[in-house]
Parts: C-alpha cells; structure tokens; sequence
C-alpha cells in the first residue's frame, strides 16, 4: 500500500461519518474526499481528486483566509471557524471547519484535513428567529421580481420613503426587511405596526407613545414605535386602513420630522426610515377620498409593486422546494419532495393567498405526511376538492404551437428508426437524455 | 464584432467563487483578436458594486466559476451571458474561449501526468 493513501481502514470510518472530510498534499491538491463531502460540495471523489481545494470546496474563504493554508503555516489546528461554501449546483451552504496538518510517520508534514459541518438546517432556525433577511431569501427567478432586485440596493442605499404595494402574501414584510438590510441602518432596529390591526387611539399610543398623565391609566411615560426605531427602519403595513386624523399626524412626522406623544406639549425629533404597504390601491382610495392626496404623495416616492403568485408561475417550483427544505429545518423531517399528482394540483392552482398560502399548504402536508415524499392525501381538502372539476390526469399546461411542432418532429423521426432513441437523438442534433425527456414531456413513450 | 468578456480572477486562476474574486480581467476583442485588456482590483466590492463594474464596462461576456443562481439571474436580466462552474488557469480558459470550444462546467485542469479533467491525454488546447 502506497504511504500517501489513506488506507482502506480509515476510508471506511471517514466515508461512515456525517461531517464532510478533505485531506490535501502539500500543494493545496485534493488526495482524499469522504461520502459526506461529496454530498456537502455536490462533487464526486472522481471529479474531485488532484484539483484544488478551493476549486471544490468554494468556500467565502478560500481566497483570502484559508483556513488550512493558515493551519499548515502556523502549524496550529482551527475549530469550528463558520464560512459559506458554494455547492456544485450553485446553493451556498452555511458550514463550520476545523482544520489539522497531516504528518508522516517521521513527522514531516504531507498536507492537511479539513473537517466541515453542513450548518443549512441550524442556519433556517436562525433566521427564522432573527428575521434577517435579505435579497438571497426571497426566492425567485420571474423577470418582474428581478426588475426589483435590479434597484433594491438603489432604494436601500437612499434615505427615501418607500411604497410597497401587493396582495396580501405577496411578501411585503420580506421586502420591505430586505430593504432594511441593506440600508445603512441595518444595525439599527426595524420596527412593524399593522395599522390594520389596532383601533384608532390605541394605534396613535401606539406610533407616538405618551406621557405620565396623558390619561387615567398612564403611570409613567410609554416610548411609542416611532421612538423604539430610532435610527432604524418602521414598517406600517396596511397604511391604507389608517384613520383621517391619524394621517395627517403620519404626515407631519413625514414633513417635519417630528412627532407629538399623547398628552406632551412638545414635539420628539426622529430619525427614522418609512417603509409604508397596503394591499388596497392608495391612489384609488385617494380618488375616493379616503386616504389623503398629500400623504399619498409623501409616500410614494419610491414604490415597488409586487406581483401575485399566479403572475410567477414559473417560481413555483423553487417555492415549494424552498418551503420543503425549510420545514424539513424546522421540524426535522426528510421529506425529498412531492408525488407526481400532488405536485400536478400544486402547479394548476390559483394561489388566491399568495406565498403564504403555499406556504401554508406545504406547512398542512408535513404534519399529515408520514412518508417521505408528500402526497395528495396530505394536502388541504379545498385544494384537492377545487380540483375535482378539472381533469388533474390533463397535462400541466396547453401546449404551445412551438411543443405542438417540436413532439410532431421527434414522433416521426422516433418511428422512421423504429424507436431508435440514439439514432433518433443523432438526427435531430440532441443529447439522449435531452431526447428522452421529451419523450417523457409529450407522452410520447 | 466587438465583445467584451469579464473574468474573475484568483492569482493567475478562473477565481472559484464570482462575488469574492479580488480581480477582474477584462477583455476586449473584436473579429476574435484580443485589442485590449485590463485588470481592475475588486477586493473590497460588494455585490451590488461588482455588478455596477460589469456594467459600466458593457461587458457582454462573463466566465466565471461558482457563481449563486440570485447572482446568474442579476446578470442575465442585465443582458451579460455566463458560462460559469469552469476552472483552471485564466489564460488557457479564455484561449479556449475564442475557439469556441469552453462549456459551462468545463475544468481545464492538470490533475496527474498526463491526465487533464475529462480528457486521457494531453491538454486540450493541444488537440
């Protein structure tokens, strides 16, 4: 046996263990890759071995701090310093590393190890604690919500008020917090009042606080929502519902930058950024007179108008995964996916309720699942029984005149080589799997 | 045809990840001549500024390696075309490039004597 390799005894209990492990020669090559870091990186042993780490393992370190060129030059070992890696399919991965050198039986050095723990699933419960989120965690990839990216860090970087306007479910919170993050008040608080929720007085003692005495119950002085996100970002959510009175002291705030407390004499100076959304038309309910024109134009200097579910179909697919995996985080299940016709009801409904409501379809199936891929029994009765008059056994969407042409092609070149798939695949300039999907896409089997 | 192509780089390497690429190689050619080149140092950028680079160099080419697919879709919607997850040395990968002969995916890489990513023999700039 070569004195390089690891040996058959040690590759057993390296490819048996969870944490993905990596050893390197001395010039940073990959020598050995376990089964876990296979899975971790999405890169085979086969692809892997003799290329360099960082060609693999993609780490936000890589080029900068490595860890294991610093273990090797220190000689000192390094335990769970957390980085990002980038999987071979291009998912960033939250992970710990610890590092070693690897010694020789005379002591010399020959390389390093590299130990890492896939941290995904303790990084959604994080988040969904912190709230932290950002431009990566709003999944998508329709071209109306990437016309927002494209000036989300303009908006955030400005001091501007902004209008969110969408459905409800659509995900204002999570842009207006991604706007937050972005900002240079990231540090600083964000603040959410749905002004929805609360009646009309309780709402002001609510925006403004007041003072000891303002009324029979109030003992001492109560910091409002505008003063606890000093500095920061405040969030009104549905704006719309706001009362004649309460807007024009939003508006004074927007104006001069100043607020009064119930039952204060003198006017608080803040600092505060306003994201303001509804899911009602402002400029309509201007028009109708119940929201007031000035306000109106205070807010709306910057505004973001986000698409329903039913505009993004194609984000569909990246949803319901994104849900899966993050569920499967948060209750520790494995679930791997949806059967054929669940997934078939999933893509031909409405979504009057947005992304919370797949959101909470996904959330109904993973507490009646009991296997690992979810299946139409799992899944809400009004979804299901909305099905039941349209033919679920009907392809997913009508076919185009372009799919029309392109199955008639591939039907007739199949039968003039007896269903040859190569041949058929040869002739008309594809791959054999690209051939064989489609085959399977146009039921042509 | 006058294009221009970005490329990440890590020393004299196809840098491994997009958004942390301390250099920017980028290259003008016209009627596949190469007529102009420069470096640009993008250690301390963020996205948003690495973005705003490519841009204001109308750059219509990026090769890169890892890259995220928010990063791919910011690219693509501003028109840039990627051919991403390839490695190697910068130079042999660009050659490769301008013959029309570099895929996404596409490792350029000596990984033991005479043994290139997915070729036996000698590397395949020498084919």
């Amino acid at each position: 046996m070569k004195r390089s390799e690891p040996d058959k005894f040690f590759r057993v209990i390296l490819n048996s263990i969870a944490d993905g492990v990596f050893t390197t020669d001395g010039d940073g090559r990959i020598t050995f890759l376990n089964k876990a870091a296979e899975e971790i990186t999405g890169f085979s042993s086969k692809e892997a071995l003799g290329r360099y780490c960082f060609d693999i393992f993609r780490a936000d370190i890589c080029q900068t701090r490595c860890a294991l060129k610093e273990t090797l030059r220190t000689k000192k070992e390094i335990i769970n310093l957390p980085a990002t890696i980038l999987k071979k399919g291009g998912q960033k991965i939250p992970i710990s590393i610890s590092t070693a050198v690897l010694k020789n039986e005379r002591g010399q050095i020959i390389g390093g190890v590299e130990t890492f723990r896939d941290l995904s699933a303790i990084e959604v419960l994080k988040k969904e604690l912190s709230q932290r989120y950002t431009l990566n965690d709003i999944v998508s990839k329709n071209h109306l919500i990437h016309d927002i990216f494209n000036i989300l860090p303009n908006i955030a970087e400005s001091d501007s008020t902004v209008l969110i306007q969408g459905a409800s479910g659509t995900g204002k919170e999570l842009f207006a917090k991604a706007i937050h993050n972005l900002s240079r008040r990231k540090e600083k608080p964000f603040i959410k009042v749905n002004c929805g929720a609360l009646p009309d007085t309780l709402l002001e003692s609510e925006l403004f606080g007041y003072v000891k005495g303002a009324f029979t119950d109030a003992k001492k002085d109560k910091p409002g929502r505008f003063a606890l996100a000093d500095g920061g970002t405040i969030f009104l959510d549905e704006v719309g519902d706001m009362s004649p009175s309460l807007q024009v002291k939003l508006l004074r705030v927007l104006q001069e930058k100043e607020y009064e407390p119930l039952g204060s004499t003198s006017p608080r100076k803040t600092d505060v950024r306003i994201i303001a959304a509804s899911n009602r038309d402002l400029s309509k309910l201007v028009s109708e007179g119940k929201f007031r024109d000035d306000l109106y134009y205070r807010l709306n200097v910057v505004k973001i108008e986000l698409p329903l579910l039913s505009q993004r179909a194609e984000d569909l697919p990246l949803l319901i995964d994104h849900f899966i995996q993050k569920f499967n985080a948060k209750m520790g299940r494995q679930i791997t996916g949806l059967s054929e016709q669940a997934l078939r009801l999933l893509l031909n409904y409405d979504y009057p309720g947005n992304v919370r409501e797949l959101e909470n379809i996904i959330e109904h199936a993973f507490v009646l699942c009991k296997k690992d891929v979810i299946d139409v029994d799992c899944l809400p009765k009004e979804l299901t029984r909305s099905s039941v008059e349209t033919d679920t056994s009907l392809p997913l969407k009508e076919e185009s005149p372009f799919e029309k042409a392109e199955a008639e092609v591939i039907e007739k070149t199949l039968k003039k080589h007896r269903g040859n798939r190569k041949k058929t695949a040869q002739e008309l300039g594809i791959d054999r799997t690209t051939l064989w999907r489609k085959i399977k896409k146009y039921g042509l089997v | 045809m006058v294009m221009k192509v970005a490329i990440p780089l890590f020393r004299n390497r196809i840098s491994p990840r997009f958004d942390f690429s301390p250099e920017l190689w980028i290259i003008t050619v016209e009627n596949g001549e190469v007529v102009h080149e420069e470096k640009l140092l993008m250690a301390n950028f963020n996205l948003p500024q690495r973005l705003d680079q490519l841009i204001s160099n109308r750059v219509d080419q990026v090769i890169c390696g890892g890259i995220d697919p928010f990063c791919l879709n910011q690219l693509g919607s501003r028109g840039i075309s990627v051919l991403h997850n390839v490695s190697g040395e910068a130079e042999v990968i660009f050659n490769l490039f301008l013959k029309g002969r570099l895929r996404p995916g596409f490792c350029c890489e000596k990984r033991r004597r005479g043994m290139f990513c997915g070729r036996k023999k000698g590397p395949p700039w020498r084919a």
